[in-house]
């Protein structure tokens, strides 16, 4: 039992430098600013009595569980956010910056279960709260400059130690081990993710951000099970690695890769951003001193680092007989706050996102032409069957039960592989693949059935010498309709 | 104390998430409640081979009919190219969603506002080029809408209908002769569904919809 107490205390308890979490704090807070800052238009109508309110609690069959403010009480304390997080992100006030941030970043993204709330917020919720509990602020921030102005940098009486217990930033490192572990046990209840299906999916979205990286992956869907098998095993081993030597250089390295690669291919900008920030929690002391010691080695950046020393002198001149008060920051914070506010409440009136107080009066609905509302409400009774084809790929090898087209070029004696993926739903199908000589007649036929919750079908031909040489088509048809034909060459 | 009080908060906070995991590996109460949100790591779990866009139409007095999305003063997309009613799957908040849009515009007394749900198949999304690497045929995307609901000028819900792949699922799977008899003799004319929208003008604390999903 001791044995274990120890370990605990050595663990969470260990003495260093925040400069880790420090780092993620100014980061993490900088993401945000920007994310919920786009959203500051959208006050009035997204989180205000004046607006739709749609939120999160209303999916879970609570109603809104949460007060809604009238628009201008709304406008306050988004843009008291907003402050809050500039404030985080510099390290001013910041532990209660921060708590700030907590509670009104919560409030606002569970406001909005359309547009705010997403499992990145969420992430960030966290982060916000374990940051509130650290001391995130003693080291590179306006907090610590402000101490080591008042009381002198040597004075080890008013001017604590940068060193602190690590425990806030250990729950971080835990809880991003988490939350990638939670990542892959959802990808374990979802069967056609090991299929490279999902993952097809996914790239082909167009509700994220321009993805052509994904567009062009989706074309290759053995690659896609690879990856897919690649990811779920680095989100495991995560938790279990991340702490030291090559397992922490290692399942490091391939997180940035991993959503670095999200962008490329899904689309996704501040997810990675999010997990990117939360990442510097794992940086050290031995981490800084390392780097410190490589920028010591380019002249460039020793004259960056001794110019900003001196203009930092300089403002130190300007505040000192500000800061010698002992509520001098509170006060300078308040001030920020009330003004911000209050120039934000003026500005959203002037405005007028509903357009309410423009010359030509309120906006007016757009009229749709009768046959432009027709064709949008007419239901759509049946489901074509080419829509039902996801693709139709013929190759020599698979990989992963996945056929890879690297050539349409095969040669007498290759087994060529033919393989239809389909999009569910779709019915109990009857489905041929058929050998043609180019615009000619049929030289083979297979058929078989595809049951509703099949997605794939592969058929398998033998390329033999008898069939002599040039182009052929496979034809692949379903009920007796050609969905899709590819032409091949044939050569000895 | 303070380090007691420090031991409390790791060991709670690695409880709580430790129940997410579990809660959500197990399937048990991993939805349960709002706060479940904030522990259960859902990422990406489940996307459709169709791409989904939710379009609000209302139909006045006159016969006219009006879009009302994207909003006249203005779309916003939080996350890429889809607009913000593109992400209510579930149908939750087209009832406030209409109301606010009503409210601040100006338009002659309106009868009805339907929700019509456009579906296209996800490989329409591939560029021209990467189309024609993958598929000999001209891509020749369809477009299928289908009426997911039917309000009133206040919000109010007349007919809820299932999403269109639902009801596509529901057609291929009711092709069984067997079971579209069982459906149909089991099926109630009227069917009462308790939701949290505040009727704008009843105080009554249900809305009662004829269900025309089936």
């Amino acid at each position: 039992m001791n044995e274990l107490k120890r370990r605990f205390d050595a663990f969470f308890h260990q003495s260093e430098i925040p400069y880790g979490i420090a780092l993620t704090r100014m980061a993490i807070s900088i993401v945000m600013l920007f994310v919920m800052g786009s959203r500051w238009i959208q006050v009035r109508e997204y989180f205000s009595t004046d607006g739709a309110v749609c939120s999160l609690t209303v999916h879970f069959g609570h109603g809104t569980l949460l007060p809604v403010f009238p628009p201008e009480i709304a406008i306050v304390l988004f843009t008291v956010m907003l402050c809050c997080l500039f404030t985080s992100a510099i390290g001013f006030m910041t532990r209660t910056s921060l708590i700030l941030t907590t509670i009104l970043f919560t409030y606002f993204c569970l406001q909005d279960g359309l547009s705010t709330i997403t499992k990145y917020s969420v992430i960030t919720t966290h982060i916000f709260l374990l940051l509130s509990m650290s001391n995130c602020g003693d080291v590179w921030s306006v907090d610590r400059w402000l101490l080591e102005r008042r009381y002198g940098k040597n004075s080890s009486v008013f001017v604590p130690s940068a060193s602190s217990s690590l425990w806030a930033t250990r729950l971080m490192q835990m809880f991003i081990g988490i939350v990638y572990f939670g990542a892959a046990i959802t990808k374990m209840h979802t069967p056609s993710f090991f299929t490279g299906q999902q993952l097809r999916y996914w790239m082909l979205t167009n509700v994220n951000h321009y993805n052509p990286v994904g567009e062009v992956l989706a074309l290759f869907p053995a690659m896609l099970v690879l990856f897919g098998y690649i990811a779920i095993v680095w989100e495991v081993m995560f938790i279990f690695q991340c702490w030291k030597g090559i397992g922490r250089i290692l399942s490091i390295s391939l997180g940035v890769m991993f959503h670095l690669m999200t962008t490329l291919t899904l689309g996704l900008f501040v997810f990675p951003a999010v997990c990117l920030s939360i990442y510097f929690c794992f940086v050290n002391e031995a981490d800084v001193l390392w780097v410190r010691k490589q920028c010591r080695k380019i002249p460039s950046l020793l004259q960056i680092a001794s110019w900003s020393k001196s203009q930092l002198q300089q403002l130190g001149q300007w505040v000192d007989p500000v800061i010698s008060h002992p509520t001098a920051a509170l006060t300078a914070f308040a001030i920020f706050l009330g003004s911000s506010s209050g120039i934000a409440v003026a500005a959203e009136y002037l405005i007028d996102p509903y357009g309410l107080r423009r010359a030509e009066g309120k906006y007016q609905l757009q009229p749709l032409s009768y046959e432009q509302a027709h064709r949008l409400l007419t239901p759509a009774k049946k489901l074509d069957e080419t829509d039902m084809l996801m693709s139709f790929d013929i190759g020599k090898y698979a990989i992963g039960g996945m056929v890879t087209q690297a050539s349409l070029d095969f040669h007498h004696g290759d087994h060529i592989y033919c393989q239809a993926h389909f999009t569910p739903p779709h019915g109990d199908m009857y489905i041929e693949c058929n050998l043609h000589e180019k615009d000619g007649p049929i030289i083979d036929h297979v058929d078989s059935i595809v049951t509703r919750d099949g997605d794939s079908a592969t058929f398998c031909y033998d390329l033999f010498e008898p069939l002599g040489t040039g182009e052929f088509e496979l034809v692949f048809k379903g009920n007796g309709k050609e969905l899709a034909r590819k032409t091949f060459t044939l050569s000895p | 104390m303070k380090r007691k009080l420090i031991n409390c908060t790791i060991c709670g906070y690695l409880l709580l998430l430790s129940y997410g995991i579990v809660a959500h590996t197990l399937s048990l109460g991993a939805s349960s409640h709002v706060g479940m949100y904030y522990v259960v790591w859902d990422m990406f779990c489940g996307w459709s081979g169709y791409e989904v866009r939710n379009h609000y139409i209302a139909e006045g007095q006159s016969g006219q009919f009006y879009r009302l999305t994207p909003r006249p003063w203005g779309d916003f997309q939080p996350f890429g190219p889809a607009s913000r009613q593109d992400y209510d799957g579930y149908n939750h908040h087209s009832g406030t969603i209409i109301r606010n849009i009503l409210a601040h515009t100006d338009h002659e007394p309106i009868e009805r506002v339907y929700l019509v749900e456009e579906n296209w198949a996800k490989k329409y999304n591939m560029p021209e080029t990467l189309w024609n690497y993958q598929f000999e045929e001209p891509k020749q995307p369809r477009h299928y809408f289908s009426v997911r609901g039917t309000y009133q000028e206040n919000g109010q819900a007349i007919a809820i209908n299932s999403p269109w792949i639902s009801q596509m699922n529901y057609q291929f799977t009711m092709s069984n002769p067997k079971l579209r008899k069982l459906s149909v003799q089991s099926r109630p004319y009227m069917q009462v569904i308790p939701t949290h929208d505040k009727p704008m003008s009843t105080a009554a604390s249900t809305n009662t919809q004829i269900n025309t999903s089936r």
